[in-house]
């Protein structure tokens, strides 16, 4: 049985009538880097900030690393994050400013912060004073800070915000060589849900205040990648061929490919279908849809 | 709890604000030296602060004009010639002063942490809440504290230096007021660092912080006056036991200060930690 880190069991939060976490039930197991997927107001940072006593739950239970996860006591200290904006004090430099949160946790080895702006590329300007860092520098710092002190468990909001696409690539790299060199576990929600997928390897996906599904990289490629495409003349023809067939499991993307899910459904038959109804159809394949689409097909389906 | 207060003396001596606050007091120090006279930034409620020495001067022989008309370098002189005038103490006696200076302190040790967000990175993954406000309290009272003793060697050296011996007391008696006056010092620190986890914000502990020593006063002053109080009970307001401690106070009268002290302590430390024991922080 795979060890967890962060097991939360109907975790709730309400801002007066607002019910910002519904009974949310994770679980986030040593060595994974999951991925928070949600819309804007969705819960992602709700479930962060309860996790790391920034607020308080009205209701459920969660543990870290198998204990109560309001009884943690020092063992804080094996947790990084960086939640909403990187937040530290301008007039001190990176360096100064990562010092002063070393000092806090009492890390002795002043190495550790040379290493963490390293892993951010962030060495050349540890003497700049933080005010003047641009949004990308902020943000690199504040993941400097979560990987600071080599954590068991790391959790980042919308990390790659402000971010140019290398920078972006170097640190999916790193995250990535953490967990795979250093077992750090990671906890990452983005927007980006493409980059997400590059980096996750379970994935938690989250719509108004409720988890909509758990699974992991697999099973979401599994998913994306079920479903028949249709280039044809005319779609709304082709589509109430499909109705009449009894097959309402189909999607027009873009207005120029139908889309079918139903997994009963062989190409070739497909295409005899829509032949014999008199559609030109120019092409009928196998395809996966993407992140996005699954994300939305998920959100749609919520709000049917 | 140790680190944390380590680490705030590391950033409070790279921060702007406690420099300001020593200079701020360093200028009224200079002003209260070079006048003869302190100035007190408070509204005093009870003038009977105790045994006074006798004062004899020629200034005591002027009447208002002839006061009005006389030079700043002519009053500094006159004021010079005093005798039986201690200025160490009556500066020590308006050290409600330091308040204005303690802003600084409480607005780097917690309004900062607060204003800037900064508070979630330590609390997110370093010390519980708990130890968080008590090691805040403990940074922001030991500051106070240095800058209260160093506000009285400053000043009684400087008065050495510049108004020469005639004005000045021993050492002795300056260490022992400074002492005396350690437990109102440590409730102004405590006010501060209570409404500072109350109010959080560094604009709105600011609006609140500056006056609020001088509205206490003032609605302290109309309660004594509307319900007629005894008027020993104003001998409890902060300045008033500030001033008196500086006066060769009685033991029952010190202790009694002291156990107000420590109620005021509690009261905005409760106050501070019920506000943000469960405070989403942003």
């Amino acid at each position: 049985m795979r060890e967890t880190v962060l097991q939360a069991q109907r975790l709730s939060k309400s801002y007066g009538s607002f019910r910002a976490l519904d009974n949310v039930d994770l679980t986030v197991y040593k060595g994974d880097i999951c991925g928070l997927i949600g819309r804007n107001g969705a819960g992602k940072t709700t479930i962060m900030k309860i996790i790391t006593g920034l607020a308080e739950k009205s209701g459920g239970e969660f543990e870290l690393f198998q204990r109560p996860g309001e009884a943690l006591g020092d063992e804080k200290r094996r947790i990084g994050c960086l939640i909403e904006n990187p937040a530290f004090f301008g007039g001190l430099t990176a360096r100064q400013n990562l010092q002063y949160y070393a000092i806090q946790k009492g890390i002795a080895d002043r190495r550790q912060i040379d290493r963490a702006l390293e892993l951010v590329n962030l060495s050349d300007v540890g003497n700049k004073k933080f005010r003047k860092f641009s949004l990308g520098m902020k943000q690199r710092l504040g993941i400097a800070l979560a990987l600071m002190d080599h954590p068991d468990f790391v959790i980042l909001d919308e990390p790659i915000n402000g971010l140019d696409p290398i920078g972006i690539r170097e640190l999916r790299d790193t995250f990535q060589r953490l967990n795979a060199e250093e077992e750090i576990t990671f906890l990452i929600s983005s927007h980006i849900l493409s980059e997400l997928y590059m980096t996750a390897n379970r994935f938690l996906i989250l719509d108004r205040g409720r988890v909509l599904k758990e699974l992991t990289k697999e099973e979401l490629d599994l998913a994306c990648m079920r479903c028949l495409a249709v280039h044809a003349g005319d779609l709304k023809q082709a589509a109430v061929i499909l109705e009449q067939n009894g097959i309402s499991d189909y999607k027009v993307i873009d207005g120029k490919e139908l889309r079918v899910y139903d997994e009963a459904i062989r190409p070739e038959r497909l295409n005899r279908l829509l032949m014999d109804g008199g559609v030109d159809v120019s092409a009928v394949f196998e395809t996966g849809i993407s992140l996005e689409d699954y994300f939305t097909s998920l959100v749609d389906g919520r709000e049917q | 709890m140790l680190n944390m207060i380590k680490a705030d003396f590391y950033r409070a001596v790279r921060s702007k604000a406690i420099y300001i606050a020593v200079i701020l007091m360093l200028v009224m120090l200079a002003l209260d030296l070079y006048t003869v006279e302190p100035g007190n930034l408070g509204i005093h409620l009870s003038m009977n602060i105790g045994p006074q020495t006798e004062m004899s001067s020629e200034l005591s022989q002027m009447d208002y004009e002839q006061l009005s008309a006389l030079s700043m370098k002519d009053y500094r002189k006159l004021r010079l010639k005093m005798t039986g005038y201690s200025l160490d103490r009556d500066i020590l006696a308006c050290n409600i002063n330091l308040y204005y200076v303690f802003i600084f302190v409480a607005a780097v040790a917690v309004a900062a942490d607060f204003s800037g967000s900064c508070a979630k990175n330590t609390l997110s993954s370093a010390i519980s809440r708990k130890k968080y406000f008590l090691s805040k309290f403990v940074f922001a009272m030991l500051v106070c504290a240095i800058l209260h003793f160093l506000n009285t060697y400053v000043m009684y050296f400087g008065n050495r230096l510049f108004n020469g011996g005639n004005l000045a007391s021993d050492l002795g008696s300056v260490t022992r007021i400074t002492l005396l006056q350690l437990p109102p010092v440590l409730a102004l620190a405590g006010i501060l660092t209570g409404l500072a986890f109350l109010l959080k914000r560094m604009a709105v502990f600011n609006a609140v912080g500056i006056p609020f020593v001088m509205i206490v006063q003032v609605i302290l002053n109309f309660l004594s006056l509307a319900l007629k109080l005894p008027e020993e009970v104003m001998h409890y307001e902060l300045q008033t036991m500030i001033a008196r401690l500086s006066m060769d106070p009685s033991l029952s009268y010190t202790l009694r200060s002291y156990a107000v002290c420590g109620g005021i302590v509690l009261l905005f430390g409760a106050a501070g930690w019920f506000s943000f024991r469960r405070a989403e922080i942003r």
